[in-house]
């Protein structure tokens, strides 16, 4: 299966180890296109907006995402622990998972979307029907 | 322009009177309905249904239903139109306030290049920065604004 792994960049270095477990397993897998530059400038952080936001601006990220999901069978969230949220899910992973649904794409989750008393929105990720995996990438098939 | 109006059914009013003013305009508009069948397959007001979402339990499916099969409709009503307008009041303390349904949908026109018009200004929310990724048109509430 061709699988594009989402997520926060704050996990890039994560995301290149699922990257390398899931082709293992006979998939191709992409990862987002700044991952390695997260991983090689680590002063770079999604916590400081104002310059993630121009990064992503200049660099267009976000429709470069959006393509990698339409050119992929299937997106991977890599919903790990984040600012004391169990399986936090940003923005942007909100708006892949939105996207990927309407593509009718397959949507994994790592884990269990936050609760909804933590975050309001994990309604509409439950609509979007994802496949959580409770942390096992063999059950991706 | 066919327009889709995107935001919170807790501004059902304000939105339809949106809807009358760009339809004076010559724009051809669409919005979520009016009325959703409850749980006993009967119409009600989407205000009421508001009502009773807001206080609904996880477990209540059929009003989740509802929800799901709003979200799902108006994706597709997004990808009809030629740009969206996202009516952002202030809600929850928050001014311009857009909640996650309506990002995902203005990330769905961004994926789409249809154009993405904010009725009110950019709201201070965590996620401000995706906001500004997807390259809104701030209205200021000038709808007169909006041309092809």
């Amino acid at each position: 299966m061709k699988i594009f792994i989402c997520g926060s960049m704050h996990f890039a270095k994560e995301m290149l180890e699922a990257q390398k477990k899931l082709k293992e397993f006979g998939h191709i897998v992409e990862v987002p296109c700044d991952t390695r530059l997260f991983i090689d400038k680590p002063d770079m952080t999604t916590d400081n907006h104002e310059e993630d936001s121009k990064h992503c601006i200049d660099n267009d990220i976000i429709r470069k995402s959006f393509n990698s999901i339409a050119e992929n069978d299937a997106i991977l969230v890599l919903n790990y622990p984040k600012d004391g949220v169990n399986g936090y899910i940003g923005a942007s992973g909100l708006m892949e998972i939105g996207l990927a649904y309407f593509l009718k794409k397959k949507i994994f989750l790592l884990y269990s979307p936050p609760p909804v008393k933590e975050t309001k929105y994990s309604h509409e990720i439950f609509i979007m029907q994802p496949v959580i995996l409770n942390g096992d990438l063999s059950l991706i098939s | 322009m066919k327009i889709t109006i995107c935001g919170s059914i807790a501004f059902q009013d304000e939105v339809l009177s949106v809807k009358e003013k760009l339809e004076k305009l010559r724009h051809e508009v669409k919005v979520w309905p009016s009325e959703v069948k409850d749980e006993k397959g009967q119409l009600i007001s989407v205000q009421e249904y508001y009502k009773i979402r807001k206080i609904a339990a996880n477990d209540e499916k059929w009003v989740w239903d509802r929800k799901a099969e709003g979200v799902l409709k108006h994706f597709d009503k997004v990808a009809w139109s030629d740009a969206i307008l996202v009516a952002n009041y202030d809600k929850n303390d928050v001014k311009g306030y857009i909640g996650g349904n309506t990002l995902m949908e203005m990330g769905l026109a961004f994926f789409l290049k249809k154009k993405i018009y904010l009725l009110n200004e950019i709201p201070e929310l965590s996620y401000k920065e995706e906001i500004l990724g997807v390259r809104p048109i701030v209205l200021g509430g000038d709808l007169s604004k909006i041309t092809n």
